[in-house]
């Protein structure tokens, strides 16, 4: 009886399906759809591959995507660098704490530099006030201070971003390897691989990682930057400008900066006329405007930028985006992917200082090779006072804290 | 051959003594990062005090001096004028510059040379050009000096690793009034629940 029952069942069910090659198929099935219903740019970043397995002839190809695709979104030509690590070079860095006086320019400089979203706002470096006195009780630090000036009365700063840990929690609770320390010391993320998952986030004892809630925005209008005081020429295409910093700029917008002269981008007037900059800020001369956002500097252009007439014109815009990136470093971001400071690898790998170091006004923020004996910061380790954040954790950060008083 | 008990302790015992020494040498002679050179002949006096040594055998100059437009070379008008020695309120010119800078000690012959203004004078009487003005400074602020010409007091700009570009302390200290004025900090961070962002 039984054998003809089931002889029977057999033949009920045609083609046998297993309940998990059905839930399989399904899911396959339905991804298929998505894509299928996506546009070419959706399929394109879900297949790519992780950074460090793409064979050279991939990452060419990927770049060379990559590229095409911000251009377009961007609407200006991208080089998406991906310079590898320099030999012999460990990567590390150095702020002198009786120095830093907690202007927030390395903040901005880095948000400008790193292509970070305005809207939904990231910042990789924060600045914690703190009452003196009070050594590292971090649970006294205030991120949100608003002063009129600084450094405030009775107060010290301490800024904070990514430690570059040796010993990284991050790295290691990645589930899928998206992240991990680069030769030069460097903690990277691949932003292709990410899957948001947020791990890393819990695990970092600084608060260092960022995630990306929403599609990062760099192009809102919140770049508004400086007021052209006066516009001299210099000879061949060049001049020399005197800008001021918009500081009471409205609400809506982000903090205007000096940025278009530090990292030396173009910036444009009101009808698009590209001003390039050449050399590095100076604050005026004048002793009575150094205290004030008044800086110097050259730029190349056809014609010279018209001087804003009235006191309330900040008639010059950044441009916004940052077109000179790295694969792991600051090239633009996608909704859901987690971010971090890195060093400024599109930078740091050329030679240069990174953004925050050069813009810092007085000068607190040493960076260098620490395999080097003759570096700043070997300098600094040598004949200074110096300490880590959070020691006890055992992360061993590169990134030192100094007082050069 | 196996080293004998006595051998050990004899090495043991001169291992200590090369290290003491070593480390005494250490105290005396501070580190200067003057044997950095860039594209440059060594100088053997300058390495043997290095606070003569020139920073530009290392880094480049960033910026020219910043004086005043118009107003170099001083010897356009003070070339005719008579040196008045007396310490007085300037009223004519220069009266914009208010010393806060060792005010009851200085002067501005200490630090100008009274016989040519297109130069400045240290303290033993060797007159030295603006562009190496940091001399002047560091004859007060040594250890200022030394950190500076490490790159680690002030600002390099340039390669962290190749040309360093370097500032001259009134780049950004007022040399009549030093001490830094306060700054605007910049807008603070949204705090997490004011975080917006427009959906797309």
């Amino acid at each position: 009886m039984t054998d003809t029952k089931k002889s029977r069942h057999y033949e009920s069910s045609l083609p046998m399906v297993s309940r998990r090659n059905f839930v399989k198929s399904g899911v396959l099935g339905g991804v298929a759809a998505y894509l299928a219903a996506c546009d070419t740019n959706t399929q394109e970043e879900f297949f790519a591959k992780r950074f460090t397995e793409l064979t050279p002839e991939a990452l060419k190809e990927r770049i060379a995507w990559l590229e095409k695709h911000y251009e377009k979104t961007y609407g200006e030509a991208f080089k998406v660098g991906t310079e590898g690590p320099i030999p012999d070079v460990l990567f590390g860095y150095a702020l002198d704490l009786s120095r830093c006086v907690g202007c927030r320019r390395c903040a901005y400089a880095c948000v400008s530099e790193n292509n970070l979203s305005r809207d939904p706002q990231v910042h990789y470096i924060r600045v914690l006030e703190q009452p003196k006195g009070t050594g590292l009780d971090l649970h006294l630090a205030n991120p949100y201070y608003e002063r009129d000036h600084v450094p405030e009365e009775g107060h010290v700063y301490l800024p904070v971003a990514c430690q570059q840990c040796e010993n990284s929690p991050c790295e290691r609770v990645c589930p899928v390897g998206a992240t991990w320390k680069e030769p030069d010391g460097v903690i990277v993320v691949d932003y292709d691989w990410c899957i948001g998952c947020r791990y890393c986030m819990a695990s970092c004892p600084y608060g260092a990682r960022k995630f990306n809630w929403g599609a990062p925005k760099m192009t809102t209008g919140d770049s508004l930057a400086v007021k052209v005081l006066s516009a001299k020429p210099k000879g061949e295409g060049r001049f020399e400008v005197i800008v001021e910093e918009a500081l009471d700029a409205p609400e809506r917008l982000q903090p205007p900066h000096i940025m278009p002269t530090v990292v030396k981008r173009p910036f444009l007037d009101a009808k698009g006329n590209r001003f390039m900059t050449e050399t590095l800020p100076v604050a005026d001369t004048n002793p009575a405007a150094r205290s004030t956002t008044r800086y110097r500097f050259e730029v190349v252009a056809k014609e010279a930028p018209a001087t804003s007439s009235k006191d309330d014109e900040y008639g010059y815009f950044l441009d916004a985006v940052n077109p000179d990136t790295h694969y792991l470093g600051n090239r633009p971001r996608k909704k859901g992917v987690v971010e971090k400071c890195h060093f400024c690898l599109q930078r740091t790998r050329n030679g240069e200082y990174p953004a925050c170091a050069e813009i810092c006004p007085v000068g607190s923020r040493k960076f260098g090779n620490l395999l080097d004996p003759d570096s700043e910061i070997r300098y600094v380790l040598a004949n200074k006072r110096v300490f880590v954040l959070k020691e006890e954790l055992n992360t061993r950060p590169k990134f030192f804290y100094f007082f050069g008083v | 051959m196996r080293p004998t008990p006595l051998a050990l302790v004899l090495s043991a015992t001169l291992a200590f003594l090369g290290c003491y020494g070593e480390g005494k040498r250490g105290d005396e002679m501070p580190r200067f990062p003057d044997h950095k050179e860039i594209g440059s002949t060594t100088h053997s006096a300058a390495n043997a005090d290095p606070s003569s040594a020139d920073i530009d055998e290392f880094a480049v100059q960033a910026k020219a001096p910043p004086i005043s437009e118009g107003y170099f070379p001083c010897s356009d008008c003070h070339a005719d004028m008579e040196t008045n020695r007396e310490r007085r309120e300037l009223e004519d010119e220069h009266d914009s510059v208010v010393l806060k800078h060792g005010t009851r000690e200085r002067w501005c012959f200490d630090c100008h040379d009274p016989d040519n203004r297109d130069e400045l004078r240290l303290a033993s009487g060797t007159k030295i050009p603006f562009e190496k003005s940091y001399r002047l400074c560091g004859q007060c602020h040594g250890p200022k000096l030394r950190d500076w010409r490490a790159g680690v007091h002030g600002k390099r700009t340039g390669k962290w690793n190749g040309e360093k570009e370097y500032l001259l302390c009134v780049h950004c200290h007022n040399p009549h009034a030093p001490l830094f004025a306060p700054l605007v900090p910049k807008r603070r961070p949204r705090a997490p629940h004011e975080i917006t962002f427009s959906k797309d």
